[in-house]
């Protein structure tokens, strides 16, 4: 099918950006890599007035011009997916972007605009939740830093208002000698995903993250401190996590298939790491 | 600032295989569409929204869904479609005929340029690979099995 007709405009400033996003007052949608946003649009499910295409913007705000920004890899609103599928310096997208899409996909699609489509079956918020990173917002004359856990809303309503624009995130480095995982199952589309980083702490015990998707409306993430090689631990964590609400049904997947499936995936996710641990 | 209103039509000229051309389009017409509509049939339409790579070519030297860009935002590109594109695509016709590699032929043209790109990246040559590159492409008659013959002795060299 083709998209309802729509108005076109490419600033070539960031600036106007923002003007066109505060003067159409809520009727625009940002047009970034478009793999999420146009398959909507020709399915009729999206039929926003006036597209922004932001590829031809030259001066969208780098790392920290909304505050302090502090250690790890910044990445900006145009940086596509397929930038960032060997990234040493966040290597918990490196490991996502692996199950993300296609090369022909991955070419235009970006990380930013990926969280700001925000899917709760995605990989890349997910990975960003694990991270505990950042990410950066702005509108005419406000910009502004949220942590992802906050700027993660209901599935496809992440939190920026329609006068804002998505400008870049932050992956915070997280730490010499962690390692990382992330494991999906897809038949057709993504039943369930988990993600895991794992280090060792000072006492000698692992500092685990841990998080998954597939089973609610957005992914959720465990941050916690365990005796070292309690792998029994690990998967209760991931089980307390899964249930801590109710389980997502859809006709592929009945609740008990998914906790059942997403606490295998966060085994395998946690043991993965353990695995590379040194 | 560009803009075209939805109730106007915008005039765009894009690279294709080496000629330019110039259509008048609305602003929801897609690359795939524009490139069939001057001419560059070897670009075919099926799903309209990534998921079955029929429409796939190169812009400005890397693969997309031509289905999901914008005919306005390649604007000034350019594109190389199956007939266009050269590298070793000679070899992997001749292979693709060799092992009876496909049947109606119609996702012919995404499949040839999506596996002429990856040969032209260095990759590692294993049957899990091909596969996993071939995944972003739908066959509804072959069941890929040539295909995968056919990519394997192009990339190992031997034909």
């Amino acid at each position: 099918m083709k998209p309802a007709p729509f108005a076109y405009v490419a600033p070539r400033e960031f600036d106007e950006v923002l003007e066109v996003l505060a003067e159409e007052a809520g009727d625009a949608s940002v047009l970034a890599g478009g793999q999420s946003l146009l398959p909507l649009m020709a399915a009729r499910e999206l039929r926003p007035g006036v597209l922004v295409d932001v590829n031809g913007v030259a001066d969208f705000p780098g790392a920290g011009e909304s505050g302090e920004w502090g250690d790890g890899c910044f990445v900006g609103a145009l940086d596509r997916q397929c930038d960032h599928e060997r990234s040493a310096e966040a290597p918990l997208l490196a490991a996502a972007l692996a199950h993300v899409g296609h090369a022909q996909t991955r070419h235009r699609g970006t990380v930013c605009g990926s969280l700001a489509h925000g899917d709760p079956m995605a990989e890349i918020p997910l990975a960003l939740l694990v991270a505990g990173g950042l990410v950066e917002i702005a509108s005419r004359g406000a910009a502004r830093q949220v942590a992802v856990d906050d700027f993660l809303g209901d599935a496809f309503r992440p939190r920026v208002s329609a006068d804002e624009v998505v400008t870049g995130c932050r992956w915070p480095d997280l730490g010499g000698g962690s390692t990382h995982s992330f494991v999906e199952l897809q038949h057709g589309s993504t039943l369930g995903a988990a993600a895991c980083s794992l280090k060792l702490s000072q006492g000698g015990g692992w500092s685990l993250r841990v998080g998954v998707a597939g089973f609610a409306d957005r992914p959720r993430v465990s941050v916690v401190e365990l005796d070292a090689g309690d792998l029994d631990a690990a998967a209760d964590v991931v089980g307390d996590l899964i249930h801590s609400g109710p389980l997502l049904e859809t006709h592929d997947a009945q609740a008990s298939y998914r906790g059942a499936l997403l606490g295998e995936l966060g085994r395998r996710a946690i043991a993965e790491c353990a695995g590379s641990l040194r | 600032m560009r803009r075209v209103e939805a109730s106007e039509r915008a005039e765009v000229t894009v690279e294709i295989d080496g000629r330019r051309e110039t259509a008048l389009v609305d602003a929801r017409t897609n690359l795939a569409d524009f490139a069939r509509g001057v001419g560059a049939t070897s670009v075919r339409v099926g799903c309209e929204q990534s998921v079955c790579g029929r429409c796939t070519v190169m812009l400005d030297d890397a693969s997309v869904r031509s289905c999901l860009v914008l005919a306005v935002q390649a604007d000034g590109s350019r594109v190389e479609t199956l007939a266009g594109i050269g590298g070793r695509i000679e070899e992997l016709r001749a292979a693709f005929a060799h092992h009876f590699a496909l049947q109606c032929g119609f996702c012919a043209s995404g499949i040839l340029v999506t596996a002429a790109e990856w040969l032209a990246g260095d990759p590692v040559v294993d049957e899990a690979e091909v596969r996993r590159m071939l995944s972003a492409n739908v066959c509804r008659c072959t069941g890929y099995e040539g295909m995968v013959r056919a990519i394997l002795e192009v990339a190992s060299g031997g034909t």
